[in-house]
């Protein structure tokens, strides 16, 4: 399936107030966020954010998107057209930072979303190129273990 | 829960690499990061400052019905507030009585209002003289001219003293609908001992505690006694309309809810600071339309209304955006342990081996996504 970036420079540009938010919510719309939910933002003592969405306790704190990494928020559209599936995904935001939400419970690196993140690192392991100087090196590293102790780097 | 919440970046946060930026923009950006983080924590009150210094300053003395009022509205609405009345002399010296009360606690909406009123054993004439019977014969008006009588008339000055402690609507839901679920209950057990215990540091000179119940009476007088047991405790149904110094309480709790009620600011809109919400009683046709008519697709009611009564979880069910949190805890269906059968799971009957995804991958809830 194709799928094409749109860049639309008007909007990428433009700072998104994010929230992640521990639920699963079924549809998709607008509402007042401000007055709703920002109003009622509180900052504890030990510096964890406090608030609720109807009812529900949540604690959160401030997060920065991965360093190196720019987050955008995409939204995708499709058209059909002589049985071919148009696939379009555009930019409609970007954002530096955002409030991480969890339902009663302290954020910690125990967060699935702090987890899921290490896979970033997983992969840039992953995909760097490796010398072959590098590969003789390690070669040379297993060769040291087992030759014994007497040898010193 | 868990699946739920790594939904959100899969789908709708993608990030992308800068290879050629990495080291010359790490500075900058750090710095600018920090910027922002700081302006946005700027913007969020701390909790300590909820009223604002400038309101504390002027109102944070309850010195007559009309001063009530704007004292409360100066407040935090979504937080809980407590205020202690200035302690008369007497009540230090002079072993003293004191009753518990509570006033809004069935309500679908406002804060729940917990009071308590002491005077000396040998001041209760005072009471009776003052008008203090069972706050729910009394009216409206009367009970307000009796907590009026309270605090300006020199007697009662003298040797009645009172507290109360406005539960927010927002702190009940969040409370009820905790992980480990906090039952009205005990929301109010709490703050019942809070305040005897705010009157014992203040320095009042106890010697019986007469409380209007919340449950079996038994129990509750346990659990009171367990933690003071140097005062002589009471715990009793419809206590208010037996014990005069109960009643004195009643009225202080309840007059404070009303007025609470009457001084609502929602942060929500201006708009609904005009909308009549009644009683809060879920019979009451006001009340109900209230709840129909001003629900948020999102949200779902301003904070005023208490999220978790069936009433209001009714009044969302078909009006509002579907919305799944994590279940509390001692709703969660109990592990059973594994099953000896799943070490036999690995091929299928032809033979074929069946992979399971990388153990990595499935903690952290990614998946290979091809079609999007």
């Amino acid at each position: 399936m194709n799928v094409s970036l749109k860049l639309g420079r008007n909007t990428a540009n433009k700072p998104l107030e994010l929230h992640f938010l521990p639920a699963k919510i079924f549809e998709d719309g607008t509402t007042d966020v401000d007055n709703y939910f920002n109003s009622y933002t509180r900052k504890g003592l030990d510096g964890i954010l406090t608030n609720a969405v109807r009812g529900f306790p949540l604690k959160g704190e401030i997060l920065k998107s991965p360093s190196n990494y720019r987050a955008f928020v995409l939204q995708s559209s499709e058209k059909h057209s002589e049985a071919k599936v148009i696939h379009n995904m555009y930019i409609s935001g970007k954002f530096d930072n955002f409030t991480y939400w969890n339902y009663d419970k302290v954020p910690s690196k125990a967060d699935t979303y702090k987890q899921a993140l290490q896979m970033l690192d997983i992969s840039k392991e992953l995909c760097a190129p490796v010398l072959d100087s590098e590969i003789l090196i390690e070669i040379d590293g297993m060769g040291l273990v087992i030759g014994g102790q007497e040898n010193t780097i | 829960m868990d699946s739920d919440q790594e939904e959100q970046p899969n789908k709708r946060i993608k990030t992308e690499p800068k290879e050629d930026e990495i080291k010359s923009d790490i500075k900058k950006e750090e710095t600018q990061l920090d910027e922002i983080v700081q302006s946005t924590k700027a913007s969020i009150k701390h909790e300590e400052d909820d009223a604002g210094a400038d309101c504390i300053a002027t109102i944070d003395k309850i010195d007559s019905l009309k001063s009530l009022g704007p004292f409360i509205a100066a407040r935090d609405n979504s937080q809980n507030n407590l205020y202690f009345q200035d302690l008369p002399e007497i009540c230090k010296s002079e072993p003293c009585m004191l009753g518990v009360d509570e006033a809004g606690r069935g309500p679908v909406l406002g804060p729940m209002v917990y009071g308590i009123a002491f005077c000396p054993i040998t001041s209760e004439q005072i009471l009776v003289d003052l008008g203090c019977a069972d706050s729910k014969q009394l009216t409206e008006e009367k009970r307000e001219n009796i907590f009026n009588e309270m605090n300006i008339a020199e007697t009662p000055r003298a040797c009645l003293g009172w507290a109360v402690e406005l539960i927010s609507p927002n702190v009940i839901s969040t409370s009820m609908l905790r992980r480990s679920k906090c039952s009205l209950n005990e929301v109010s057990m709490n703050s019942a001992i809070g305040l005897i215990q705010r009157a014992v540091e203040e320095g009042v000179n106890i010697a019986e505690v007469y409380v209007d119940t919340v449950g079996p009476p038994e129990k509750y007088q346990d659990k009171l006694k367990a933690i003071f047991p140097q005062f002589k405790i009471t715990v009793a149904k419809k206590a208010d309309s037996t014990y005069p110094i109960v009643s004195a309480a009643s009225i202080c709790a309840k007059v404070t809810r009303d007025t609470a009620l009457k001084v609502w600011k929602f942060p929500e809109s201006n708009e609904l600071n005009s909308v009549k919400f009644g009683s809060g009683y879920p019979g009451d046709p006001v009340t109900k339309r209230f709840l129909t008519e001003n629900v948020d697709m999102f949200f779902g009611f301003p904070r005023l209304v208490r999220f978790s009564w069936a009433t209001a979880e009714n009044a969302l069910a078909d009006k509002a955006m579907e919305m799944e949190f994590d279940e509390p805890d001692d709703q969660k269906p109990k592990y059973a342990g594994p099953k000896l059968t799943q070490f036999f799971k690995g091929a299928t009957k032809t033979g074929a081996v069946q992979r399971k995804p990388c153990r990595f991958f499935k903690e952290r809830f990614l998946n290979n996504v091809t079609d999007f």
